[in-house]
């Protein structure tokens, strides 16, 4: 194998051979909606009869109707969303950074054993920080701004991207290389037909949970590092004491972490047709 | 004994254009002292038109053998020659196919748009498509090229890389145990299918496999290896009539005859192997 970045060992996004054990997203979506919705219902009502005996302290814990009505409110603010807008769109220019680093990374730690042996201690020590942890640092370089906050969303999710990616090289079919060489392909051939295409497992993979780490982290520096976004908003209902605001906001990057996830999972679909794991196996 | 019957070669060369030709042909794997040599000075040649079988004990070098020959693995010693000119690179009017199908076809591409691959900056795209319909044709896929690889059964996927190689139009097809994975009718289907296809295109076939029955049956001449370090035992000439049929041709006594002889050899190969295994 080739460079273990993970602390477990790097997920398998499935071989050709092998499909994963189905995630949330091979689950049929109308079973998962209907069941789904249906959990979320029961939960609701169970909050809102805690809330109103008294078995939650309604004091720190407002009814569910409370919470949702000051989230309809919430629907009608342009501040509100204002504040999703930075929250999100620092999430994904942090991803897309991930990206531009993790590819070339990628790239050489899996092609160069050289650089491969010279980068495995510095990352295996990164990894574990957690990007809360950075923020300190964050704020002593750059303040409660934009940068800070773009700065630890790519630092918080670069490890699992870059990992899937350079597990990713060392899984490319040795077999597919030779037939791509007796046949004397072109570079750009072997590369946009054989290499990309069997890597776009991974880097899907690696991309899905590097979008969630970026969303929690994107909503983490807004908490306690005080850039603009859906955690700073959070911190100001609290302290003015909005608690149903506080917990619709809460509720608020929830969703949003769902959506990310579900965009993914959408865009992955037609790239991953053939996949074991996306294919309903049908033998003509 | 039955050397006295059948005709093994060792030097004479035969009549006829060599177009793949090894020259004390070497291979170790590894580096100094943990060095494995594997080829021992392998001497043959195919000339244009023959079908030629390889057989040799499991981890003979069979696999490395072909490789060097298609230009995948450099020799570390001798040479192999292709149309008169040196291997350094895979030439140009060669084709492979490998044993593991399921790994060489893409499974992001449909079965035409894979044999389409190695000919896209060769052909003219109206030539690539009758090619490719032509191909698909002789191997019994007709109007099944939009399917996905993962979408045939296994002797499909093996026709459907075979079809490949083909449309390509090489002048020498080298193929790597090419039906170990499918079923006895498939291959027997697949065997004839392999000799239909040859004689359609004039190929040249260079056919490695582990079964002794299908290397007499499919073969103008059978090339013994022996065990590791591995040489040529010996080069035998299969003299039975074409066309070459499933039922008559295995009923021949002289088909009973050779394949007794290529198994003896084998057999004195592996125990050979075993000895100097226990040597090392
Ligand atoms: N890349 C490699 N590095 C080191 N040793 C290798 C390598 N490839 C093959 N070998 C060794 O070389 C020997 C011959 O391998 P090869 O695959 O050529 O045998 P083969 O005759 O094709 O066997 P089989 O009939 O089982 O396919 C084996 O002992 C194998 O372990
Ligand atoms: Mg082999």
């Amino acid at each position: 194998m080739t460079l273990s970045v993970a602390d477990s060992a790097p997920q398998r996004p499935a071989g050709r051979r092998r499909s994963l054990a189905p995630g949330l997203g091979a689950l049929p979506l109308r079973r998962l909606r209907w069941r789904g919705a249906a959990t979320v219902a029961v939960l609701l009502l169970a909050w809102e009869g805690a809330s109103r005996t008294g078995l939650l302290p309604a004091a720190s814990m407002p009814p569910a109707s409370q919470v949702l009505s000051a989230w309809a409110a919430f629907a009608a603010d342009a501040a509100f969303w204002t504040a999703v807008g930075y929250t999100l769109s620092s999430a994904l220019t942090g991803l897309g950074l991930v990206v531009l680093v993790a590819v070339p990374l990628a790239l050489a730690i899996g092609l160069s054993r050289a650089v491969r042996e010279s980068t495995w201690f510095i990352i295996e020590f990164l990894k574990p920080i957690p990007p809360v942890a950075m923020i300190p640092l964050g704020l002593l370089l750059w303040g409660p701004s934009e940068t800070m906050k773009l700065a630890l969303i790519a630092f918080g999710a670069l490890w699992p991207f870059l990992t899937q990616m350079v597990y990713g090289i060392g899984q490319v079919d040795h077999v597919a290389l030779d037939m791509a060489r007796s046949y004397r392909l072109r570079g750009w051939l072997t590369a946009s037909r054989v290499v990309v295409p069997g890597l776009l497992p991974f880097a899907a993979t690696g991309l899905r949970v590097s979008a969630s780490i970026a969303l929690v982290v994107s909503v983490v520096t807004e908490l306690i590092g005080g850039a603009a976004g859906l955690g700073r908003e959070i911190v100001i209902a609290q302290s003015a004491g909005n608690l149903p605001g506080m917990y619709a906001l809460i509720l608020t990057t929830g969703v949003l972490g769902l959506l990310i996830n579900g965009a993914f999972a959408a865009a992955e679909r037609p790239l991953l047709f053939w996949h074991p794991s996306q294919r309903k196996d049908t033998q003509a | 004994m039955q050397q006295s019957i059948i005709e093994t070669r060792t030097g004479d060369a035969p009549a006829g254009e060599a177009v793949v030709e090894l020259v004390d042909l070497r291979k170790s794997y590894g580096t100094g002292p943990s060095a494995v040599q594997i080829l021992d000075g392998v001497n043959f040649e195919v000339r244009r038109g023959e079908f030629v079988c390889v057989v040799g004990p499991s981890g003979s070098g069979k696999t490395t053998l072909l490789k060097c020959i298609a230009g995948l693995l450099k020799p570390s010693g001798g040479r192999t020659d292709f149309e008169g000119q040196e291997v350094t690179e895979p030439p140009a009017k060669l084709a492979v196919v490998f044993q593991d199908y399921s790994r060489s076809l893409l499974p992001w591409m449909t079965v035409r748009a894979n044999i389409a691959l190695p000919l896209r900056n060769k052909f003219p795209k109206q030539e690539r498509q009758a090619r490719i319909d032509e191909a698909l044709e002789s191997v019994g896929l007709a109007g099944k090229g939009h399917l996905y690889p993962w979408q045939m059964s296994g002797g499909m996927q093996q026709r459907a890389a075979i079809a490949r190689g083909l449309a390509y139009q090489p002048d020498v097809l080298l193929m790597d145990e090419p039906f170990a994975a499918v079923d006895a009718q498939t291959r027997i289907d697949l065997e004839d299918l392999v000799l239909e296809v040859r004689d359609r295109y004039d190929t040249t076939v260079l056919f490695v496999t582990h079964d002794i029955d299908e290397a007499v049956y499919l073969a103008d001449r059978v090339i013994v290896l022996s065990g590791a370090p591995t040489t040529v035992s010996h080069n035998i000439t299969v003299d039975l009539p074409h066309p070459r049929h499933q039922v008559d041709t295995k009923r021949e006594p002289r088909f009973a005859e050779l394949r007794a002889f290529v198994f003896e050899q084998i057999q004195a190969a592996k125990s050979n192997t075993v000895r100097n295994r226990a040597d090392a």
